[in-house]
């Protein structure tokens, strides 16, 4: 991903900050800019990372995994005062040295330093990269593609508990919605076909 | 390596589409591709991709539509999807953690 050209076409990024966002995406490969101490104006917002948040994953056999990890907040900050919503969606951190150390044997050093490199440069798709979180010694990744939602309360209880452990920078904050946006919502490749008979089903309208 | 009447599309599978940003350097083989219906010729290092991408921002109309399409994301930045030992591995790493 070009974050630069992203940057300079993303109507998420405020104009009064393109300048200052622009010289952080210079930095790249280092994305240590990104997470800072938690937010101290508010006490939850978007990309807020907690400890020990309880998470529950349906595995491919269809058997939910429940767990205790480190969790992301995927919500928008708008969404997050209790009177907004009844549930948050948050995505599970896990330790980057532990999954390169699994990765021993599985393919040549070559091809794990290539892999590991893409992710450090945030050059996937579904994973983010965070160099610098707490209890994380080579940093983080975030599986934008495996996401979960919890009770409002359970985050209530965390922020109440004082399990925050960091917050996005505004720069940083910029990242993960260009990260999201594309994830979540980049082009469709020209090479997927709708037939005309799917599109007929949806809108209930024939096409011919 | 020159391959001949191979649809634009076709090649691109060959590569990551990373590496046919202009921020990166790629090797003479895996940058060889065809354009449909001949023009404007194939290219064999990132600096004549480059300057044929170029090119084709001026909609040169014998292009294939599709490896149009799939370039202009080159351009303009795209990221990359796991393969599929990565999305294995990564599988294993995060279904193993959570239930540890």
């Amino acid at each position: 991903m070009n974050f630069e050209e992203a940057a300079e076409k993303s109507s998420v990024i405020r104009t009064d900050h393109r300048v200052s966002f622009i010289e952080c995406l210079r930095k790249i490969p280092d994305f240590s800019w990104t997470v800072g101490q938690p937010n101290s104006y508010f006490d939850r917002v978007q990309g807020d990372f907690f400890k020990e948040f309880p998470v529950v994953y349906l595995n491919p056999a269809g058997d939910p995994v429940a767990s205790r990890k480190h969790v992301m907040l995927v919500n928008n900050s708008c969404d997050l005062p209790p009177e907004r919503t009844s549930m948050v969606t948050v995505a599970a951190v896990f330790d980057f040295a532990k999954y390169l150390k699994s990765l021993d044997g599985r393919r040549s050093p070559e091809a794990i330093k290539n892999h590991a490199r893409d992710v450090r440069e945030n050059q996937i798709s579904e994973l983010l990269f965070i160099p610098t979180l707490a209890g994380f010694s080579e940093g983080a990744i975030v599986r934008l593609d495996q996401l979960c939602s919890v009770g409002y309360a359970l985050l209530d209880q965390a922020v109440k508990a004082g399990s925050r452990i960091a917050s996005f920078t505004q720069s940083g904050l910029y990242v993960l919605l260009l990260k999201l946006t594309h994830h979540l919502t980049r082009p469709e490749s020209s090479e997927v076909v709708r037939p005309e008979a799917a599109i007929e089903s949806v809108t209930g309208t024939p096409t011919s | 390596m020159l391959l001949t009447d191979v649809p634009l599309a076709a090649y691109l599978s060959f590569s990551p589409l990373r590496d046919l940003t202009g921020s990166r350097s790629t090797t003479a083989a895996s940058v060889a591709c065809i354009w449909d219906q001949g023009l404007p010729t194939s290219v064999s290092d990132n600096s004549a991709l480059q300057i044929a991408l170029e090119a084709n921002a001026v909609e040169l109309p014998s292009l294939d539509s599709l490896g149009w399409m799939d370039l202009s994301r080159a351009v303009f930045g795209n990221s990359r999807n796991l393969e599929p030992w990565e999305r294995e591995a990564l599988d294993d790493f995060t279904w193993s953690e959570l239930q540890s």
